[in-house]
């Protein structure tokens, strides 16, 4: 309040210097008042009115002043809407029980909230598909009642329970919600704008897939899996036809052997398979990687020949491509044949740099160096821009080793789902290309949460829209009244 | 000492010359038959029989040599054909320049002097009980500007009880009045003399003014104070009050008005209202 008075008198200072300035400038005269007389005892009304006219400029300001400083202050706040109920709807809230699970509880505390009358429900969970985290509103299902056991088993078969990402709710406090409580069992974090409540976390014992890929020194594909809560055994099942229950590989298919924190685990054939432990089954993939490449052009043929000994995708492997300075060559992109293989172009010609050496990105190089032309000699658009010390380092084929990975990878992976199939904690997405992608939770769904972050959802947005209509009536009035005035003068003279 | 306007002599030859009637002497005028006028004081009265308290002057002798019988004719008092001037001196008319109204003023009292017209003056106040001054012969206006010299503007006008007494007072049926008018109980069209003339003295408010702000008027005959916005819509309006308060004064019968300001022609008023006294 002293800060609404104070900012109020501030923007009504030049209204009341305007105003004091006209009446200083009040002036006295001798003058019957006969015919004054006759028009100032008419009304009460109309004596206001013509003070108004003398001062509805001012008035008008203060008021317009009045506004400005309730605005700055947050007036109109937001509406009051009913509280917002959040339900954590993720892989670990899943975790135990029907009935005892952290996603029951989080049903039936809410449920016994003094705010739960009239409040609506909201489900925080991530989208298989897309993997972002959304905020489903589940009001119906939830709010209706019904044994939350149940309600979570109907729920769960259309909406996968998978990773909650907080800062979704920034959604709800947008929209004027000024009491948004979520029921998490990851309620490690500081929450700011929005109430926690915290729900206990049940380990989960699971075997989490750690990397798959191709092994071509011994043939087949190797898959780690790290150890999590306590897991201690690991099978590996294959998605049976559509609608039928997970299915034991064929003999010799896959070998598992226990490695450190948890298992190796090698794989004749690629496809999609199906890690159990004790608590978690999550599905992943062992893809086929990247194709033999082609070359165009001597270095890239070069280059592609060291990549001889990979299997022949049918066309879908990448063309390695040379390109002629000044060509614009990234267009590149486009697949060979219509078989989805990529492009990667190189230009050689580029100098060395003088003044900084440009390194190739650490990640292509898995962490070793790699130096690069000097940027804009050569054709912008080129994949690899190399110079003579590039030629000269041995490491040169594992930059393009990891780009035909990346390549393959996204290749297999850009594609429009037709069809998903659930598989365990997760799912199987199937593209019309006969691809196939793993959704599974994030890896933090079976891990302790990390203690110390912090989540802070946005004010809820004032309704700004009251006072700039109101500024907006005031302003219309001022040019109304003004109008108004100019014609009385016109038509009221002799 | 006011003395009256310059042109104030030509005018009054000019009309001489116009209007011979006006020129002779009150008692010829009513013993001749020419001039008697229908309507006028100068009808005669009744004819009877020679009594002996009659004055023997007043026998008709051609009758007498007629009939051989004595009669007397009786004529209207010749007093009435005067003019009475009532003067307002109330507060208010302080506002209207000083010299132009004593000109004003004497000028058509010197005129009516000099045209043979008795004058008597009256300046009314507050008291609404008028001082009356009767004018010298043959325009001597001496007197009327003494009058005016010695009038103070102050307090509140009631120009309807002022015209009310001077009426009871004088005989006179044609009244010169001054005023500005600014009277609300006035009303013009309940005249007391048969033929009024109206010289209303109006000095503008828009003039005095600035020409928006607010304002505090203070009103000269009873002090009270009132306080209005005044820009241009304000001087619309009140132009408008003032028009209306001309129309009024303009549209009474047996009334001939006149509105002038102190720097406006006031030679063209005099012919007008000479004009008018004539006809």
């Amino acid at each position: 309040m002293p800060e609404f008075a104070g900012r109020l008198a501030l923007l009504l200072l030049p209204v009341a210097a305007l105003l004091f300035t006209g009446l200083l400038r009040r002036q006295r005269l001798r003058y019957p008042h006969a015919l004054f007389l006759g028009r100032e005892g008419r009304t009460a009304g109309l004596l206001l009115f013509r003070r108004l006219r003398l001062f509805y400029d001012a008035a008008i300001d203060a008021l317009i002043a009045l506004v400005i400083a309730a605005a700055l202050g947050g007036w109109p706040g937001p509406r009051e809407l009913p509280a917002a109920f959040v339900v954590d709807w993720s892989r670990s809230m899943a975790e135990g029980f029907p009935g005892s699970r952290a996603v029951d509880l989080a049903i039936r505390s809410l449920r016994a909230d003094p705010r739960a009358e009239g409040a609506s429900w909201y489900l925080l969970r991530q989208d298989p598909l897309s993997g972002e985290a959304v905020v489903e509103e589940a009001t119906a299902a939830i709010a209706g009642g019904g044994d939350p056991a149940s309600l979570v088993a109907v729920l769960r078969a259309t909406r996968p329970m998978l990773g909650a990402d907080p800062s979704a709710l920034a959604s709800l406090s947008r929209t004027a919600r000024r009491d948004i409580v979520l029921a998490s069992d990851s309620a490690s974090y500081e929450a700011l704008g929005f109430e926690l409540l915290p729900l206990p976390r049940s380990p989960i014992r699971a075997a989490l897939p750690a990397r798959v890929s191709r092994d071509h020194e011994a043939g087949g594909w190797t898959a780690f899996f790290a150890s999590r809560g306590g897991a201690r055994e690991l099978v590996i099942l294959e998605p049976g036809p559509e609608g039928a229950l997970p299915r034991a590989p064929g003999p010799g298919r896959v070998s598992i052997e226990e490695a450190d924190g948890g298992w190796k685990v090698r794989l004749s054939a690629p496809g999609a398979y199906l890690a159990v432990a004790e608590d978690a089954a999550l599905p992943f993939v062992a893809a086929e990687g990247p194709g033999r490449p082609s070359g165009e052009g001597p270095f890239s043929a070069a280059m592609a020949g060291l990549f001889a000994f990979l299997p022949d995708r049918g066309g879908k492997g990448a063309v390695l491509a040379d390109t002629p300075s000044g060509d614009r060559a990234r267009g590149a992109k486009a697949p060979e044949g219509g078989a989805g293989g990529a492009r990667l172009v190189t230009s050689a010609l580029a100098p060395d740099t003088e003044s900084a050496v440009r390194l190739a990105d650490p990640a292509l190089m898995r962490g070793r160096l790699l130096a690069l032309g000097a940027p804009g000699t050569g054709p912008t658009e080129a994949d690899f821009v190399l110079s003579p010390r590039s030629l000269e380092n041995r490491n040169l084929p594992l930059a393009y080793w990891t780009a035909l990975e990346r390549e393959a990878a996204r290749v297999d992976g850009d594609f429009e789902a037709v069809k998903i199939s659930s598989a365990g904690d997760g799912l199987f997405a199937y593209g019309s290309g006969g691809q196939v992608r793993a959704v599974a939770p994030p890896a933090s769904e079976y891990e302790e949460a990390t203690p110390g972050s912090r989540v802070v959802l946005p004010s809820p947005e004032a309704r700004r829209w009251i006072p700039a209509a109101l500024l907006a009536l005031l302003a219309l009035a001022k040019l109304a009244l003004a109008h108004a005035f100019a014609r009385a003068a016109k038509t009221s003279g002799p | 000492m006011i003395l009256p306007d310059a042109a104030c002599p030509a005018i009054a030859a000019a009309f001489s010359r116009r209007a011979v009637r006006a020129f002779l002497p009150a008692s010829v005028r009513a013993r001749e038959p020419m001039f008697r006028r229908s309507g006028s004081s100068f009808d005669l009265k009744a004819i009877r029989e020679y009594q002996g308290s009659d004055d023997p002057r007043s026998i008709d002798w051609r009758l007498l040599a007629r009939t051989d019988r004595a009669y007397v004719k009786e004529f209207r008092d010749e007093a009435g054909e005067g003019v009475a001037f009532l003067l307002d001196s109330s507060g208010s008319m302080e506002l209207f320049d000083r010299a132009a109204y004593g000109s004003l003023v004497v000028s058509l009292g010197w005129l009516l002097g000099a045209l043979g017209i008795a004058v008597e003056a009256a300046v009314f106040d507050e008291a609404c009980s008028p001082r009356m001054t009767r004018l010298g012969r043959r325009g001597d206006a001496r007197a009327l500007a003494s009058l005016f010299e010695a009038t103070e503007f102050r307090g509140r006008t009631d120009i309807g009880r002022a015209v009310n007494a001077l009426r009871r007072r004088s005989a006179f049926r044609r009244l010169f009045l001054f005023s500005d008018f600014l009277d609300p109980r006035f009303d013009p069209r309940r005249q007391r003399f048969p033929d009024t003339f109206l010289f209303q003295l109006r000095a503008p408010f828009a003039a005095l003014a600035p020409l928006e702000g607010e304002l505090e008027i203070e009103d000269p005959e009873t002090g009270e104070l009132l306080r209005a916005p005044w820009d241009a819509a304000e001087a619309a309006r009140y132009e408008a009050q003032e028009e209306a308060l001309r129309r009024k004064l303009s549209s009474a019968p047996r009334t001939g008005h006149w509105t002038l300001e102190a720097e406006s022609e006031r030679e063209a008023v005099y012919w007008a209202a000479l004009e008018r006294l004539h006809a």
